[in-house]
């Protein structure tokens, strides 16, 4: 009761002040409807044509399709709300579907100490690719250990609080209280169920050219007893609870030469995450798993990019997590799969991509080839991706 | 023993304690550019501390957000940004990341130096529609108006302006800086401008549109760009064009800043038997560009050694003259 209240605050805070200026105060007349205060809109499309060596009726999943796809439409506004509020908000498709709420938050741009409070339903600050849309990313799909354990992605009404840290060097430290929808890790029905989320982020200048990051990550919270979709193991009782504990650590080396920083660069990137639940006091062995990619621009719109990703899933856990690949596969014995991806990249502006990509993918006994030529085009007023 | 060291440890705190007042005292400023942070050098002398955001080696138009940056917004007193959008890439991110109220945009210490020119000072502002298709250009116009010094002139005026308002201890002090540093720049212009001379009329070819305002002041006529539109590099239809171009017009001039790769000028160049001149983009891009004012006597300079080199005295003069501009 108590979670679904805070949630509902939340979203109807954010909405309220996107629609302040519709409340009829006199005080709208100050701006009146001038375009120039309308929000910097954007909309992105990522298209893509696929062939894969898959045939088996048991594996069915979108990322080993083939054929032509319209992977996602979105639509971004953002705006600064006032002196002391900007906003944000991102709708998209899945696929052809409709379009759909994929965040709306509110970001402080004034507080009396060093603190910035985020708040709405957002992508979570969990590692570094959790932050990023589709549209951002390397490859034409997200790693498997982050569709693994988020589905693919930890985006809860929330609010975090991050912390500039005062060390010489780049510390933010970021706590979180989140809602509790995951579908995978939370969807508690317990009044208490939140998931508590702390990331700590740290960037040195190694030297001018090249930065090392390295961040760390934890969430815990409650699935209370819940009997959701993905029935509990028959072992647990009533009143038995359950806690979702993830995990993990993120590591960026970044290499961008000063004077023709436009036409090279490097970065190598990796997370491993690690997630356990708690069942009535007992912890299940992890399902774990990490990526590490390397991103290689060798001329001005030229990148060569590669992947790998592994992950591991103990038998005991598959009731909890459903299958985000889905494949039909004996639960009693776990699951292990990694992927090979390797991409050259044709990037004309930071405002179109070509991309050809190759995955090879492997479930336990199953293998697949796939060949994938995405286009991802966005118009409109962007806002800048973070570092 | 124990009280020489004691005496030496009290000796260092006093001292630490000193150096830290004097530095506490000083006013902490970041620039987005090493000539602006040059410029305020000047006005500001010893009760300043002053850092760059970019080096002059790097493209100012296309740097990343990074956190470390962040991290000096995040203990400064004031911002000065170069504005008509030339940062707007990466400053807005910057500055919500520094969580800094002193340079939060509107506060205090926020400062668009391009708010020292007039309306008719920015050149190349796009009339009518703006999209796309015409490249990366800047709808508020061109931003590398520090490349006039007159315009120098006129952002130190509003810097020590600022520096007085935010310290108005100093105020006398910043005042006798800005005219020191107007003498000086005033008596620099006058000699570029002697040396130049012979310039006015002469036609090159750049590679961006990075140089108008050095090219303006000085009376050289910019014929053309090798890029495609701002910020796309050349077809080779295009290359081709351009070098059919100076081949018929006898421009034996091409300029391209320090941080743009050059084979693609390199190539226009030679098929034109025409000059490359690579000039410092910035404050400290090249060689003897160490502030503001040894930046523009390094541009001037390569100018006029480049053009004394290539071209036949009084040729650009006579072109001058059938375009009914002398």
């Amino acid at each position: 009761m108590l979670k679904n209240f805070t949630a509902l605050m939340i979203v109807l805070l954010v909405a309220c002040i996107h629609n302040a200026s519709a409340q009829g105060t006199t005080d709208a007349a100050a701006t009146g409807i001038s375009r120039a205060f309308n929000p910097a809109i954007s909309i992105n499309g990522l298209l893509s044509g696929s062939a894969s060596d898959n045939t088996d009726e048991i594996w069915t999943s979108p990322d080993l399709t083939s054929g032509l796809q319209l992977q996602e439409i979105s639509v971004d506004f953002s705006a600064n709300v006032d002196v002391y509020l900007s906003s944000r908000a991102t709708f998209s498709t899945e696929g052809e579907d409709g379009l759909g709420l994929e965040e709306i938050y509110l970001t402080t741009l004034q507080m009396p100490v060093p603190v910035t409070l985020r708040g709405g339903k957002m992508l979570n600050t969990f590692g570094r690719h959790n932050l990023y849309h589709l549209h951002h990313m390397a490859f034409t799909e997200p790693p498997l250990i982050l569709k693994e354990i988020f589905g693919p992605d930890l985006n809860e009404v929330s609010l975090e609080a991050s912390y500039l840290m005062p060390v010489s060097w780049y510390m933010d430290v970021t706590f979180g209280l989140l809602n509790g929808d995951n579908t995978n890790l939370f969807q508690g029905t317990d009044q208490f169920d939140f998931g508590y989320l702390w990331h700590l982020d740290n960037l040195w200048d190694v030297t001018d050219a090249v930065t090392l990051r390295f961040g760390s990550s934890l969430l815990r919270g409650g699935r209370g007893d819940h009997t959701g979709e993905n029935a509990p193991p028959a072992s647990l009782l009533p009143g038995d609870e359950v806690h979702s504990s993830v995990w993990g650590v993120d590591v960026q080396l970044k290499w961008r030469p000063l004077r023709y920083g436009r036409y090279r660069s490097c970065t190598i990137q990796g997370e491993y995450i690690n997630t356990t639940l708690n069942i009535a006091g007992h912890t299940t062995d992890p399902l774990h798993g990490y990526f590490i990619q390397v991103l290689r621009k060798f001329q001005l719109r030229w990148w060569l990019q590669g992947r790998y990703g592994w992950f591991r899933r103990p038998a005991e856990l598959s009731p909890y997590f459903p299958e985000p690949e889905q494949l039909s596969y004996d639960v009693s014995t776990g699951l292990t799969g990694y992927r090979y991806s390797a991409a050259i990249a044709y990037v004309p502006t930071e405002f179109s991509a070509f991309r050809l990509q190759y995955n090879y993918t492997r479930f336990a006994d199953y293998s697949a080839h796939r060949v994938t030529f995405q286009v991802n085009v966005t118009i409109g007023s962007h806002p800048a991706h973070k570092y | 023993m124990y009280a020489k060291a004691g005496k030496l440890i009290l000796l260092c705190m006093l001292l630490f304690t000193g150096v830290h007042s004097i530095q506490a005292q000083r006013l902490r400023i970041v620039t987005t550019l090493p000539s602006l942070a040059s410029i305020t050098e000047h006005v500001g002398g010893g009760h300043v501390v002053v850092n760059s955001i970019t080096r002059g080696s790097q493209d100012a138009h296309y740097i990343e957000a990074k956190p470390s940056y962040m991290m000096q917004l995040h203990r400064a007193d004031l911002l000065i940004y170069s504005g008509l959008e030339l940062e707007i890439g990466w400053l807005p991110l910057l500055i919500q990341g520094a969580r800094n109220q002193k340079v939060a945009v509107g506060s205090i210490g926020h400062l668009n130096a391009s708010a020292a020119l007039s309306e008719e000072n920015v050149v190349q502002k796009p009339r009518g529609e703006v999209d796309r298709s015409m490249g990366d250009v800047h709808p508020l116009g061109n931003p590398h108006y520090l490349l006039n010094p007159y315009h120098g002139l006129k952002v130190a005026d509003l810097i020590a302006e600022k520096l007085i308002q935010l310290d108005p201890s100093h105020e006398q002090r910043y005042q006798q800086n800005l005219e020191d540093f107007r003498r000086t720049l005033q008596s620099r212009i006058s000699d570029w401008e002697r040396r130049a001379s012979g310039l006015a009329g002469l036609e090159v070819v750049c590679y961006h549109p990075h140089w108008t305002y050095t090219l303006d002041w000085l009376g050289i006529i910019n014929t053309g760009y090798i890029e495609l539109r701002p910020g796309i590099p050349p077809s080779p239809k295009h290359k081709m064009a351009m070098t059919q171009l100076m081949q018929q017009r006898d421009i034996r001039i091409v300029i391209i800043s320090s941080w743009k790769e050059p084979s693609k000028a390199e190539e226009v160049a030679k098929a034109s038997d025409a000059t490359l001149v690579i000039l410092p983009g910035e404050v400290r891009a090249l060689g003897e560009s160490e502030d503001y004012i040894t930046w523009i006597d390094y541009v001037v300079s390569e100018l006029v050694k480049t053009a004394s080199g290539v071209v036949t005295p009084g040729r650009h003069r006579h072109r001058r003259q059938q375009r009914g501009t002398l």
